[in-house]
């Protein structure tokens, strides 16, 4: 044990793990409050087509020479977004058909476009760490991290003030327009805040991690709570303490990062369900 | 009535209790499982101490570190000119036509192994290759000075160093 809190010490004279644990944790923090209401609105699929919009858009930065890509990938994703969110029952192609189409055709063009026009002499690097987030979230700058932590705060605003309002549209949609709630304005402001996520935890997880962080917390937390704020409150705790292990374990024991964050919160979600299930028989 | 009530009162309590208990023990749970993975996965070699004299010792950090440290230094190499480096990982060479040059690098790997990053180097005794140099794809480490050089307009980071270990 000693020689673990030592190579934590000495890890932690990095300043690129200090960092780490910081964006990580505002990371886990904005995914999983948005995670309950994306499960419960059975939207767990939409992390993952946006992230690979956000890859597409990636991959368009890198051929453009952009040294910010996130000044180009969160536009594309908020509008991606708001488009997949806003299509509604009436669009020709239906909810999980436009998911779908825009998750594979985007992942495609951005591979296609990654490949025909970037200057890195490391393209499979570059794709892996994209996709997979290898070690993206050790290799931050300081603007990158002030950025995150700036959307972080956005995001977790907006989940606070508006609370109650998400809630209803969460629930019943049709039933919170009937009371005068404004359930188009919110879904809009949903998929706003569902693509800033988006474009946040692709720094973390990578594009096709990214669904594992939004659904997990949440799946894990409904598998003991029953009410909405507890399963809220008890999905913030797990994200953040599962993504704070994940990160800890993969500079200790140097696996990839993202998926070391994911496996944590696998391993997370079948604990969870054991103590339902024990919970339910007593 | 109210005996009735007491008692399902009661038994809510209990169960309350109970679930608090039966949470708390999962909790607990998922820390030992933690604590085990953390531990467990550690090399079992323990914890290397960075060698004498050197500045940024990238053979005591794990593959992940290895690899953010290395982009660091080729994305900020301001930081790192002037300090001593020691890097371990594949040696590779490669001849440049248009430089007419031999090129040598330490190949460090992230643990995904997909991110490989060359930290260019070359002897400070101005052998030339393959005089002093290993057999290409060999495992080596090296203790060297980081600095630049200018080449066809574009700055370059490497490291000079005294000897090659190979391993």
């Amino acid at each position: 044990m000693t020689d673990v809190i030592d190579k934590l010490v000495l890890y932690f004279q990095y300043p690129f793990v200090r960092y780490a644990l910081i964006v990580g944790v505002l990371i886990a923090l904005c995914s999983s409050l948005l995670g309950v209401t994306l499960v419960l609105k059975r939207f767990s699929f939409i992390g993952s087509g946006l992230s690979h919009v956000a890859f597409g858009a990636t991959a368009v930065a890198v051929a453009m020479n952009l040294t910010n890509s996130v000044i180009f990938v969160l536009p594309v994703t908020i509008l991606s977004a708001v488009l997949l969110l806003s299509a509604g029952r009436n669009a020709k192609i239906k909810g999980d058909a436009a998911v779908a189409m825009i998750s594979v055709g985007t992942l495609a063009v951005g591979y296609l476009i990654m490949n025909m026009f970037s200057k890195s002499s490391n393209l499979a690097g570059d794709v892996c760490a994209t996709l997979f987030g290898s070690t993206s979230i050790l290799t931050l700058s300081r603007t990158e991290v002030w950025l995150s932590a700036a959307l972080s705060v956005l995001v977790i605003a907006v989940f606070l003030l508006f609370y109650h309002k998400i809630f209803a549209v969460t629930f019943d949609e049709d039933f919170s327009s009937a009371t005068g709630i404004r359930a188009k304005t919110y879904n809009l402001l949903l998929a706003v805040v569902i693509a800033v996520v988006i474009v946040l935890a692709m720094n973390l997880v990578g594009a096709l991690l990214i669904s594992a962080l939004v659904i997990f917390p949440a799946l894990s937390a409904m598998r003991v709570f029953k009410n909405f704020k507890a399963v809220t409150i008890c999905s913030v705790a797990v994200s953040v303490v599962f993504a704070v292990l994940g990160i800890l374990i993969s500079v200790i024991a140097g696996t990839p990062v993202g998926s070391t964050i994911v496996a944590v919160d696998i391993a997370g979600f079948f604990a969870f369900s054991l103590t339902g299930f024990i919970i339910r028989r007593v | 009535m109210s005996k009735e009530k007491n008692a399902r009162r009661e038994e809510a309590v209990k169960k309350a209790k109970l679930k608090k208990t039966v949470i708390a023990i999962s909790c607990a749970s998922v820390a030992v499982i933690a604590a085990a993975l953390l531990i467990f996965g550690m090399p079992r070699q323990g914890v290397k101490q960075k060698a004498e004299g050197v500045d940024v010792d990238l053979t005591i950090l794990s593959g992940t570190m290895v690899y953010a440290e290395v982009y660091n230094m080729l994305s900020s190499p301001n930081d790192y000119i002037g300090k001593t480096i020691k890097a371990g990982g594949i040696y590779n060479v490669s001849f440049y036509a248009a430089t007419n040059r031999y090129y040598h690098y330490v190949v460090v790997e992230d643990a995904a192994s997909c991110c490989a990053q060359g930290l260019e180097f070359v002897l400070g005794d101005g052998s030339v290759y393959p005089g002093g140099y290993p057999e290409d794809q060999s495992k080596i480490e090296v203790i060297g000075v980081f600095g630049s050089y200018e080449e066809f307009g574009g700055t370059y980071y490497y490291l000079t160093v005294e000897e090659i270990i190979t391993l």
